[in-house]
C-alpha cells in the first residue's frame, strides 16, 4: 500500500504548520499594486505586512 | 491593496512530483473554488501527472470553504492517516463531511470583500449600515455570504457561540478554531468564552493568513468547527 501525502494550499491557515511535517503546503502568490514584485511562500509575509502594503 | 494569485500549476506539479516519485498517493485539500481558481489549477496539475504516475492515486478536493475550516479538514485527514485508515476511507470521509466544516466570521468592514470581488455589492449592502457588524460565512457553493448583521459589538461573541452551539454535536467535535485578522484581543476573549463551555476537543487559535486577510481586511474574528448537520 502506498504511503499517503497530504497537501493543502496556503489558505488553510493551520497554525505552526511546521509542527505537522506530514502536511505539505502549496504556496500562493501575492502581487502588489505599483510594485513589480511577486511574493510567494518563501517571503512568508504576515497578514499585517500584507494589509499595510 | 494587494491582489492574490491562485496556486501556480507548475509549482503544484513540482511539489506533487516530489512525493509521486516516492510512490506515494496524494490527497490535496484546496481553498473553495468559489473563492479562488487554485482548485482548478491544481486539478490541471493532477491531470498532467496522473498518466505519468499511473500506480499512484491523486485526489484534489474542493473544500468549498477556506482558512482554518479548510485546515481542520486537512488535520482530520492527517489524524485518520495516523489511525491507520486507508486512502479510500479518508477520501470517502472528506467528501461526505467537508460541507459540515463551517466558518463564521465578524468582519469589521466589507470594503475588502467588495474590492476583491468576493461578495456582491447587493449582498454587501446588508452589512454596510452604520455601526453594523456583518457576520459572514461560506455557503454551500463555496462563496462568501452575509448571514446576519449586528448593531454594535457587545453581542458579537454570544451570537457566534449561540450559532455554534446550535450546529455542533458536543460529543463529536475534534477541534474548535478561533480565527482573527489582526484582532488578537478579540479572538482571545472569544476563546475564553468558548472554553467556558467546557466542550471536549482541541482549541486552535490562529491568525487568518495573508491570502484570506487581503480579502476581508483587519479587525475581524470568528469561529470554525465541524457541524452535526448540513448548513
Amino acid at each position: 500500500m502506498n504511503d499517503i501525502s497530504i497537501f493543502v494550499d496556503k489558505c488553510s491557515d493551520i497554525p505552526n504548520i511546521k509542527d505537522y511535517p506530514e502536511i505539505k503546503t502549496i504556496p500562493i502568490y501575492y502581487y502588489f499594486n505599483g510594485e513589480d514584485i511577486e511574493y510567494g511562500d518563501e517571503k512568508n509575509l504576515t497578514m499585517r505586512e500584507i494589509l499595510i502594503k | 491593496m494587494p491582489r492574490t494569485a491562485a496556486v501556480n500549476t507548475s509549482k503544484a506539479v513540482e511539489l506533487f512530483e516530489e512525493d509521486l516519485t516516492k510512490g506515494n498517493d496524494i490527497i490535496c485539500i484546496c481553498l473553495s473554488s468559489g473563492l479562488s481558481s487554485s482548485y482548478n489549477n491544481i486539478v490541471i496539475a493532477k491531470n498532467m501527472l496522473q498518466k505519468k504516475y499511473p500506480d499512484s492515486k491523486i485526489a484534489v478536493i474542493d473544500s468549498l470553504t477556506g482558512s482554518l475550516a479548510e485546515g481542520l479538514i486537512a488535520l482530520k485527514a492527517l489524524n485518520m492517516k495516523k489511525e491507520g485508515k486507508n486512502y479510500e476511507e479518508i477520501i470517502t470521509y472528506i467528501n461526505k463531511y467537508k460541507d459540515y466544516y463551517n466558518i463564521e466570521f465578524f468582519v469589521d468592514d466589507l470594503t475588502y470583500l467588495i474590492h476583491g470581488g468576493r461578495i456582491s455589492k447587493t449582498a454587501a449592502s446588508l452589512g454596510q449600515l452604520l455601526r453594523v457588524k456583518p457576520l459572514i460565512n461560506i455557503d454551500e457553493f463555496g462563496k462568501v455570504q452575509v448571514v446576519e448583521k449586528v448593531r454594535g459589538s457587545k453581542r458579537m461573541n454570544s451570537i457566534l457561540i449561540d450559532r455554534m452551539l446550535s450546529k455542533i454535536d458536543k460529543n463529536d467535535i475534534d477541534a474548535i478554531g478561533i480565527v482573527h485578522s489582526d484582532n488578537l484581543d478579540g479572538a482571545v476573549k472569544l476563546q475564553e468564552n468558548v472554553e467556558n463551555l467546557k466542550i471536549t476537543g482541541k482549541y486552535i487559535l490562529t491568525e487568518i493568513g495573508p491570502v484570506i486577510a487581503s480579502h476581508i481586511g483587519p479587525g475581524g474574528y470568528g469561529l470554525t468547527y465541524k457541524m452535526k448537520n448540513e448548513k
